[in-house]
């Protein structure tokens, strides 16, 4: 955040918020949940006024929820083949 | 059940692993490649698939012993038809791993039932992130349930070296490591057509309903412009994007899984995303970002 950015927003009452910039440069890792604590709150802060960047971290939500639907369909059936394998391996052991 | 007669082509070897069609059950089927009787404990085991698993020496399940140094595990993905007896290797044959590790006798129970508990423990709960993730690496499911038992094979034989920290970054390196081991043997006509991986991950019984009509139509044009951008990602994003987002690893097991910084992992998870998102704006489902984050996301593309 620049100096400028950061004086105005102490002036506005609003020192303990992120930046646009700064939720820009670190929105990614916030939607993961890799942000630490103190990042998070100045972001939530931040995402609870700012139309802009309210608007893109929920275009990302939306990006990420649509990828994980994609990726959520393991066949259930090939895991439980799978188990019964690993399971299959214990057993064949406790017969020795 | 029965008992085979043995396995003369793996006397070398203090594993033998024989996997064998269901539709073929006849002993000869067995038979056929072995020839020899040395087996302390023959047993078999069913993987599930129209496969039975022989588990034809019970020091696959324990130590061996020093004095046997070229011990190995070779697992027969196939039926024996055509080979012979005496150490074969060639078509159906594949090494797996090295052999395990000697222990001492007299540790040897502590150690496998240590090996069982850490297997019980940490690995069997971690089979669907496994399948999840192999699938993302081999884009063919019947590819991926075969590398996650290859991984399951090499993670029990290794259970007894595994220290409980981590398990998941640690079942992600075997993963990563056998899925090498395969790549390098595989035939290109198995190799993934990107064009049907789609297909491919639902095309199973019993999976989940499309959403409400509702839903479908709202969602369509974004999910089909999502799913298009992802397929059109350079490898090294989609890859990253893939075991993030669809697969719902961490930054650092991705980073374990692709062998790379997390450094690298979070900069490429940002330019996929930004791809897809650039994508979405293109397309008119999504604004065009604001100023701040397409500065940022220009940054980091000129960072690459």
């Amino acid at each position: 955040m620049s100096r400028l950015t950061t004086t105005m927003m102490w002036l506005m009452g609003r020192g303990d918020e992120a930046s646009c910039a700064e939720v820009a440069r670190h929105l990614q890792s916030y939607l993961d949940g890799h942000t630490e604590e103190t990042q998070v709150r100045r972001i939530d802060k931040h995402l609870e006024h700012c139309r802009k960047c309210g608007l893109e971290a929920r275009t990302y939500r939306e990006i990420k929820a649509t990828l994980s639907r994609r990726g959520a369909t393991v066949d259930p059936a090939a895991a439980a083949r799978l188990t019964a394998f690993g399971q299959s391996l214990l057993a064949a052991g406790d017969d020795r | 059940m029965r008992s085979p007669s043995g396995c003369g082509h793996h006397r070398d070897h203090a594993v033998r692993l024989h996997l064998q069609p269901e539709d073929d059950p006849t002993d000869e089927a067995a038979d056929r490649g072995c020839g020899g009787s040395d087996h302390e404990i023959p047993g078999w085991l069913r993987d599930g698939r129209g496969r039975s698993v022989h588990l034809c020496a019970p020091p696959f399940l324990g130590a061996a012993p020093r004095a046997r140094p070229s011990t190995a595990v070779v697992l027969c993905a196939r039926t024996h038809t055509g080979v012979g007896n005496a150490g074969r290797s060639g078509p159906g044959y594949r090494r797996v791993s090295d052999p395990p590790p000697a222990v001492e006798p007299s540790g040897a129970a502590a150690a496998e039932t240590a090996r069982h508990r850490a297997f019980a423990e940490h690995v069997l709960p971690e089979v669907d992130v496994l399948l999840r993730v192999a699938l993302t690496m081999t884009q063919q499911p019947v590819d991926a349930e075969d590398l996650v038992q290859d991984t399951l094979i090499r993670a029990f034989r290794a259970c007894d070296r595994f220290d409980g920290a981590h398990p998941r970054a640690w079942l992600l390196t075997i993963l990563r490591n056998t899925h090498l081991n395969r790549v390098r043997t595989r035939r290109p006509a198995l190799l993934a057509d990107p064009q049907t991986h789609e297909e491919d991950r639902v095309s199973w019984p019993g999976a989940p309903a499309p959403s409400t009509p509702e839903d479908l139509v709202l969602g369509e044009v974004f999910d089909h412009t999502v799913a298009r951008a992802l397929d059109g990602l350079p490898e090294v994003f989609g890859s990253v994007v893939r075991l993030v987002d669809l697969d719902g690893l961490s930054y650092a097991e991705a980073a374990r899984v692709l062998d790379v910084p997390t450094g690298t992992v979070m900069s490429r998870l940002h330019r996929g995303r930004a791809r897809i998102r650039a994508a979405l704006s293109q397309t008119g489902v999504a604004p065009a970002p604001a100023r701040a984050h397409a500065r940022v996301g220009a940054a980091v593309e000129a960072r690459a």
